[in-house]
């Protein structure tokens, strides 16, 4: 009996410490300053279309309608389910005018710009995800993977100092104050959760293509390369070596399976962020994502460690030393 | 920021505030790993009753997401064709997405994910009652159709009306259409991606005019 009980508290005290150390070692503001750089210039890009397509899209007379976009939201008349399309709230419900919904982006655009250069960082970062959450609720229907991973991206960014580095806030502290950054117990949590949300995104992604035929039978890609709605580089001659093609569809899917387990491990880490890269290029450059494979190759950056960032600029020598190694 | 007077280090969290922070951590974690776990079907009981206690967080947040790119299998496109009578009498005739009409890439994406959505929505709809349904269970599936077909034609009423707004048209029939995929041994022998016979109308959606939006 002495032994389950000293077992237990073992187990408590180990489980305690470890999570302790995994969400509360503060950590150094380079990765999600760079973060926010990359995350913000994705979502302006993102918003400055939604603009120049705004008439196309959110008008009066757009594609995606507020009527539909409010039943969009609504769940099928299932005895049991809840209507909660009231959560899935947006500003743009009341904005149907072209000039308003123009002049509102116009503003919306402001805001990006600022948070991506690092300007009122606090404020705007938390206006960004606001905006990004609210662009997607009305635009449902027009919607993929980007802006999933926007959402999770600025919400996690909004939780850190992401205007620590890199930024007119640090530039303008800098004079003011000279440099007086620490590493922050929020900027390590804001790098786990966006950790973790890669790690379950991939996850799922992986485990889904287990239901699918073609995954199994390695031919999964062609239907990727074949596909002219996709297709920006030609990658029909891949029909000549199935082989190649078995290989790079179960490699695939087996990456993304073991992604949650091997991202973890520090010698392991390199070779997985490298095949993430080459991955959401291809996706990039041979079936035209390129936003949505470099907002992923974004989300990736965020288990490089802030002391390589920090190695890698001019103002390295500004952290304490010893700081800055939660990530 | 706080430093520890003595070490000159940040200071770190009081107990309190790190249990917490723990506490609506895990809740945070759980909440969006019951997402994709309760969704999209096939889901079990204990997935969505859990993701369900999360769920106007999940909502709110635009965190609900299934993360099933290209799962099960990367398939064929659908795309919407269309054909507009002008006041002249003369046909226009398009489809959408149109990779020679829509830019920048990510805008003609977002025609690209309009269309497959329209397909989502008819792939809910059913034309015929399936035979042997009990009377309940029959009336829930025809509330459900009423439903799908509610939204669908949301849907295809703002995609008429952006398209007649656009060409100053008078009356436009959206169309349904898939784009099959070709085997490699086929694309072997020549055929190309955008062959013609790769196309095909698989469903009419509706017959609009100016005044219907």
């Amino acid at each position: 009996m002495n032994l389950v009980v000293g077992y237990c508290k073992d187990l408590y005290v180990w489980f305690r410490d470890g999570w302790d150390r995994f969400w509360f070692t503060p950590d150094g503001p380079e990765t999600v300053c760079l973060l926010r750089i990359l995350t913000g210039w994705s979502l302006f890009y993102c918003h400055l279309v939604w603009t120049y397509g705004a008439s196309e899209f959110l008008g009066a007379n757009g594609r995606v309608s507020v009527e539909f976009a409010r039943h969009a939201h609504r769940p099928p008349p299932i005895e049991g389910v809840t209507d909660l399309s009231a959560f899935a709230w947006s500003h743009l419900f009341w904005l149907e005018n072209d000039n308003w919904i123009l002049l509102t982006n116009v503003v919306v655009l402001c805001v990006l710009a600022c948070f991506t250069v690092g300007l009122f960082t606090r404020v705007t970062a938390v206006l960004s995800f606001l905006i990004t959450v609210s662009f997607a609720h009305r635009t449902v229907g027009a919607l993929y993977g980007l802006d999933q991973i926007h959402a999770f991206l600025a919400m996690y960014l909004m939780l850190a100092p992401c205007g620590e580095r890199y930024s007119v806030d640090a530039w303008r502290k800098r004079r003011q104050q000279g440099d007086a950054t620490l590493p922050a117990i929020s900027t390590n949590i804001a790098l786990r959760l966006i950790q973790i949300h890669m790690c379950i995104v991939y996850l799922f992604a992986g485990l889904g293509k287990l239901f699918g035929d073609t995954w199994w039978r390695g031919d999964a890609l062609w239907g990727g390369f074949a596909n002219y709605e996709y297709q920006t580089l030609d990658m029909t001659w891949t029909a000549s070596h199935p082989l190649f093609i078995n290989f790079l569809t179960q490699v695939t899917v087996a990456w993304e399976i073991a992604y949650i387990a091997l991202i973890w491990n520090r010698k392991l880490r390199p070779l997985m962020l490298l095949f993430a890269v080459l991955l959401h290029l291809g996706i990039a450059v041979c079936m035209g994502m390129v936003t949505f494979g470099f907002i992923m190759v974004v989300a990736n950056f965020a288990f490089i460690p802030s002391e390589f960032i920090r190695s890698l600029s001019k103002n390295g020598s500004r952290m304490p030393e010893g700081q800055g190694s939660g990530a | 920021m706080k430093r520890n007077s003595k070490t000159n280090q940040p200071a770190g969290w009081s107990i309190t505030r790190r249990r917490l922070a723990s506490a609506l951590l895990a809740l945070h974690v759980v909440a969006i790993f019951s997402a994709p776990w309760s969704f999209p079907p096939p889901a079990s009981a204990l997935s969505n009753v859990v993701a369900g206690v999360f769920r106007p967080y999940l909502i709110a947040s635009f965190l609900d997401h299934g993360y099933r790119f290209f799962a099960p299998n990367p398939g064929p496109s659908h795309l919407i064709r269309y054909e507009i009578d002008m006041p002249d009498g003369a046909v226009v005739q398009g489809r959408f997405p149109d990779r020679n009409q829509h830019w920048p890439r990510l805008l003609y994406h977002r025609h690209f994910m309009l269309s497959e959505t329209v397909y989502g929505i008819h792939n809910e709809i059913l034309d015929e009652v399936p035979e042997g349904l009990p009377p309940d269970r029959a009336e829930q599936f025809q509330r459900m159709q009423t439903f799908y077909r509610q939204r669908a034609e949301l849907a295809q009423r703002g995609i008429a009306r952006a398209l007649l707004n656009e060409t100053g048209g008078q009356r436009i029939r959206l169309y349904l259409q898939i784009h099959e995929i070709p085997f490699p041994e086929e694309v072997q022998g020549g055929l190309p991606l955008n062959a013609p016979g790769l196309y095909q109308d698989i469903r009419m959606l509706g017959e609009y005019e100016g005044d219907d939006g």
